[in-house]
């Protein structure tokens, strides 16, 4: 049965995509739940934590709230923190409950928004979705509320660098950004000035699928065309800088099969596959939980669908915790993201681009 | 709006803090509802959840090196607007169990606020595991964290719930069970010495199902923490098993009326423990001359009764300025008028308040007992205690003395708070 997983985790969840990619822009974000949801994204799925101050909280949300409907305990709640914390912006989200209880979250924000005059918006989360559902969102609103349109474009945006997916590239992508102008890098490590000021970019680089819905949203308002592909390995680097000078183009392998089995987000997996083809390989299947879909990839979060598309692969790249259900004739090659096995890895997560991504292919002899 | 600290001379209600917006600290020494019913041996959990929440029992099964003891059975949208959530539920636990070599002796399932909300009928989809596989033993739970205000916590009916397999048999008068903790209570303790005649079953030193069964043989129940009442409570009703509370305590009268109060309801000799209680008070005196002023934090996490902690500490000369709480906790009230004359100005914080995300560094110079006291404090000199630790009585006292003079002369890396479930692995 699809739905049960006996060996493995699961990925991180649409609120926490949400607050990762919120994480450092300044704003007061709201997870309308009882408690697990920030301990658990605290926990196993934001290793800033501890680092970089953030305004995350938890609605601390009761039975009764949820039986009578209580929205205005979570307005007034919101509105108290807001104005004592004088925050960029406000995002609300929610969790199953508030799903099962049809909060409306975009209504809320408008009303707290008219009293605070603190730009606040929702966000459609359930827990119900992969975490690139929620990041999405998230970077879709940030363009439609508050990037400015600009009449001079040059340089990037890179989009989709969150440590759900690139914790250990987050560093070198932005080198990588900086080298071809980079306006703002969506978000690690960026300043709020950066999200703004985004419209002035000539291209948006989408490096991981949660950018998508944002680039797409800057074409459609702006007229800023997109590239989608990360800079992994030398290879891969000169290909995203040649795209990046055409305004478009997806790195992907034109090679589908099932000898090698890239899972994980699917960029970096359509990515790799590319950087892999050029250094001889061949039959690749990309295996993704994102509901968003890049390219041809077979599009699951379930265990027994993984090891299906799996089934027949010589070698398999993907993280750890998936080894258990890989076939044990197959190369298994460990890839790590904080989206699947939380920070049980983090220090053995590699830096892929540039020559640093060399080097790890070297390592595992690929 | 009330600040989230306040003097204890004003603190006049066991809620003395408004509801607000919820910080977490990155304290992750207690245990979760993924962790503690692993002390059953052989027990399988299956959660039948959304991914959002089974992220994080998943995870924390992973960190644990527990992923042989957990599956999960995952809800979408569909699954909770469609009606079908029985289905779902039964058809998902027959696939894990009927892919197993063996099946485990116990299965503990879970549901989620969501079944909660969406009226499953879970009584049917019980009646029909137990039909399909007879020779297990079938316990539901509860990962409801939305029911913050029933008149039941949802940790009292977890601790209810690991002794859900324990029948009604033929009682041992010479047994006696220790219930509703996750770290067994120290052999040291004055409760072990009085019942050395006795046969002791504590759930975390059951080796194997078979000896965890052995527990319904007891004729009485010890249990220490306050949130093990419900559990005491089923036991008795289902099993006539009779059950004593002895608080986790750390007032010196109360430790001896209640040691007194054990002996006489099992019918057992009193016994004296006047060594015991004048080594204590010497470790006190000790710790206190160590500690020369310097300054002590503590939290409810470490301790069931942190101001009756305060209490003790400060009556022995120790500078107690902060104690973490969100709330004053059941057995706490007259530890509260003491304090409120003793010292009223010692600061009673918040643990959770949006404020709290702001209070860094508060004291590094403290000594801190408790993961919330370690964190918000920024010290490295603490005693990483969850829970009470087991330890209990004058004996508790000694040792949790010799951890204070410890942390005070060797730093610890404050990394180990992150830890999740302190003492919990595969």
């Amino acid at each position: 049965m699809k739905k049960a997983t006996k060996k493995t985790v699961n990925e991180a969840a649409d609120w926490a995509g949400a607050n990762s990619a919120l994480y450092e822009l300044g704003g007061l974000v709201i997870v309308h739940d009882a408690s697990g949801c920030n301990s658990t994204y605290a926990t196993h799925d934001e290793p800033r934590w501890d680092q970089i101050p953030s305004l995350m909280f938890i609605s601390a949300l009761t039975e009764y709230d949820a039986i009578l409907g209580n929205d205005q305990k979570l307005i007034d709640q919101v509105v108290e923190a807001a104005e004592e914390l004088e925050p960029r912006f406000i995002a609300l989200y929610g969790s199953p409950i508030a799903t099962v209880m049809g909060t409306d979250f975009i209504g809320i924000a408008r009303e707290i928004e008219t009293i605070t005059g603190i730009p606040a918006f929702g966000l459609k989360t359930s827990g119900m979705n992969s975490y690139i559902h929620g990041a999405s969102q998230a970077y879709q609103m940030l363009v439609k509320r508050f990037v400015k349109p600009s009449d001079h474009h040059t340089g990037i945006n890179l989009l989709g660098v969150t440590p759900l997916d690139h914790y250990g590239s987050a560093v070198h992508l932005r080198r990588f950004g900086a080298a071809h102008g980079m306006v703002s890098c969506w978000s690690m490590g960026c300043i709020w000035q950066e999200i703004t000021d985004a419209g002035q970019a000539a291209v948006n680089v989408v490096v991981s699928a949660d950018g998508l819905a944002a680039a797409e949203e800057m074409e459609e308002r702006f007229g800023i065309p997109y590239c989608v592909g990360v800079p992994i390995g030398t290879a891969g680097s000169k290909a995203m800088s040649e795209l990046i000078e055409h305004k478009k183009g997806f790195l992907h392998s034109r090679k589908p099969g099932h000898r090698i089995v890239l899972i994980g987000e699917p960029v970096q997996m359509h990515t790799l596959a590319w950087v892999l083809e050029q250094r001889g390989w061949d039959s690749f299947r990309v295996v993704s939980a994102s509901e968003q879909h890049v390219g041809n990839m077979v599009q699951t979060e379930f265990e027994e669908e993984i090891a299906k598309a799996a089934a027949d692969a010589e070698i398999v790249i993907a993280d750890p915790l998936l080894r258990p259900i890989c076939p044990p004739q197959a190369r298994f090659i460990a890839l790590p993201r904080v989206a699947y096995s939380g920070r049980m890895y983090l220090n053995e997560i590699p830096d892929l681009v540039e020559e640093a991504g060399d080097a790890w292919l070297e390592a595992n002899q690929l | 709006m009330t600040e989230p600290v306040l003097p204890i001379g004003r603190v006049t209600s066991d809620a003395p803090f408004e509801s607000s917006l919820e910080f977490t600290p990155q304290t992750r020494g207690t245990w979760t509802i993924a962790h503690t019913p692993m002390l059953v041996p052989g027990l399988l959990e299956i959660f039948v959840c959304p991914e959002g929440c089974l992220r994080g029992v998943v995870l924390s099964a992973a960190e644990d090196r527990l992923l042989d003891r957990f599956a999960m059975v995952t809800v979408k949208e569909e699954d909770a607007v469609d009606g079908d959530m029985e289905k779902l539920f039964y058809e998902g636990v027959c696939d894990i169990l009927d892919a197993m070599e063996t099946l485990p002796p116990c299965v503990m399932v879970f549901t989620s606020c969501v079944h909660h909300f969406t009226a499953i009928d879970l009584p049917y989809v019980m009646t029909h595991l137990r039909k399909r596989y007879p020779q297990v033993d079938w316990i539901e739970n509860y990962m409801n964290c939305t029911m913050r205000q029933s008149k039941l916590h949802y940790e009292e009916v977890t601790a209810r719930q690991w002794y859900a397999p324990l029948g009604n048999v033929e009682k041992d008068p010479d047994q006696v069970d220790i219930i509703g903790n996750y770290f067994a209570l120290d052999p040291d303790s004055e409760i072990y010495s009085l019942l050395s005649d006795q046969k002791i079953y504590d759930l975390p030193l059951c080796e194997t199902y078979a000896e965890y069964k052995e527990m319904a043989h007891a004729k009485y129940l010890i249990y220490n923490m306050p949130v093990a009442k419900e559990a005491a409570r089923d036991l008795q009703a289902r099993n006539g098993q009779i059950p004593i509370y002895i608080p986790y305590t750390w007032s010196m009268k109360e430790i001896e009326a209640d040691l007194d109060r054990l002996a006489d309801t099992l019918g057992i000799q009193r016994k004296d423990f006047s060594r015991q209680k004048e080594l204590a008070e010497k470790a006190l005196r000790k710790t206190a001359r160590l500690l020369h002023g310097r300054a002590v934090q503590i939290d409810y996490s470490a301790t069931p009764r942190p101001l009756e902690l305060a209490c003790l500490l400060l009556e022995h000369g120790m500078n107690v300025t902060t104690v973490y709480s969100d709330a004053v906790l059941p057995g706490e009230q007259d530890a509260l008028q003491r304090l409120r004359v003793l010292a009223p100005e010692m600061e009673l914080r918040a643990a959770v308040h949006y404020r709290c995300r702001l209070w860094h560094d508060l004291d590094p110079d403290c000594l801190a007992i408790g993961q919330k006291a370690t964190y918000y404090s920024g010290t490295r000199h603490f005693v990483n205690m969850v829970a009470n630790d087991g330890l209990y009585g004058y004996t508790g006292i000694r040792k949790l003395c010799e951890q204070m003079q410890d942390a005070l002369f060797y730093e610890k890396d404050p990394a180990m708070i992150e830890i999740k479930a302190k003492g919990c692995f595969g």
